[in-house]
């Protein structure tokens, strides 16, 4: 069978990857190629779940994908939270969501400055960080900062500041 | 190839940067993807759109000794293969002219991430901790900042 190459986003796997997967998969193989290839081997395979790009459900076990949900370079995301508590914090304030693990930080950005009152054209002056101080990348999804223990992240809406000095 | 050539061909070829090469954030200029011309790579960011600017700006990074020793990065005119003019470099009132300060210096960037404006600069290792080079640091860190900057309200307004 012919195989080709798409991206995966997981729990506890802060940087994408490139995995082969067979063209014709369901999503309970992809899931077991996942497990396998990241490393990732907690629990079983039939506690995790995928998001496909864009979702907010995850797909059930045993689903058959179409071709144009498994192409090339299409992205997945796996975890066994099926959403995130993410609060975010700004100038003294605090907002409360809840997020699929597959979200992605620009949309979070959106939704936080909407929910504190900035205008959207000033988005690309603010940037959400994890308390680690790490920035997140307007790519990234908020599941592979979350853990299945607890199920949430804590992020903190700055903005960018000059370089000067 | 050289073990730091041989780094950064690790490097772009991981999933991080590829994304961003799929939804053209950025792209390594045709002539430089197979490290021809070592040290230098020739990498293009994309900006937003405003009048009389382009969709894309090219940047001359050094990589020499990378990851180890930090990048150097100049704006580059594609077409003529030098510096970029300085009417041409980008500006924004704030954010983005505090980097892109030819008055400065015109061969390199003002950022935590670059080794020529490191110098003397040792604060900014505490006031921009996620930017202050590290040998960890893949060339990402410093394209998300000019993908940053070069799609900020402050460019796009100026």
């Amino acid at each position: 069978m012919n195989k080709i190459q798409v991206y995966i986003h997981g729990e506890n796997l802060p940087e994408s990857r490139l995995i082969d997967v067979p063209e014709k998969a369901t999503t309970t193989e992809i899931i077991e190629i996942y497990l396998r290839e990241s490393g990732n081997g907690a629990g079983k395979p039939e506690e995790w779940l995928i998001f496909l790009e864009e979702e907010t459900e995850p797909r059930p076990n045993e689903f058959v994908l179409t071709d144009q949900e498994i192409k090339a370079k299409s992205h997945f995301h796996f975890h066994r939270c099926k959403t995130i508590a993410t609060t975010i914090f700004y100038n003294g304030e605090d907002k409360f969501f809840h997020f699929a693990p597959s979200t992605k930080a620009n949309h979070i950005l959106k939704k936080a400055l909407e929910a504190f009152g900035i205008k959207e054209v000033d988005a690309g002056d603010f940037r959400l960080k994890l308390d680690d101080k790490r920035v997140l990348n307007p790519n990234e999804r908020i599941g592979s900062f979350a853990m299945h223990s607890h199920c949430s992240v804590k992020l903190y809406l700055t903005d960018k500041k000059p370089i000067h000095g | 190839m050289s073990p730091d050539a041989l780094l950064l061909q690790l490097h772009i070829q991981k999933a991080s940067f590829q994304e961003c090469v799929d939804q053209g954030m950025w792209g390594i200029q045709p002539g430089y993807d197979q490290m021809q011309q070592w040290p230098v790579v020739v990498i293009w960011v994309q900006a937003l759109p405003k009048s009389n600017c382009p969709e894309r700006y090219y940047f001359r990074f050094d990589l020499q000794g990378y990851p180890a020793v930090p990048p150097t990065a100049c704006p580059w005119n594609i077409n003529t293969n030098a510096r970029l003019e300085n009417a041409l470099w980008p500006k924004g009132n704030c954010l983005v002219s505090k980097t892109f300060n030819y008055n400065w210096n015109a061969n390199a960037l003002y950022t935590p991430c670059d080794r020529v404006a490191m110098i003397g600069h040792d604060i900014w290792k505490t006031q921009f901790p996620d930017l202050w080079w590290q040998s960890d640091f893949t060339i990402g860190i410093y394209l998300h900042f000019l993908h940053g900057l070069l799609n900020s309200s402050d460019y796009a307004r100026s």
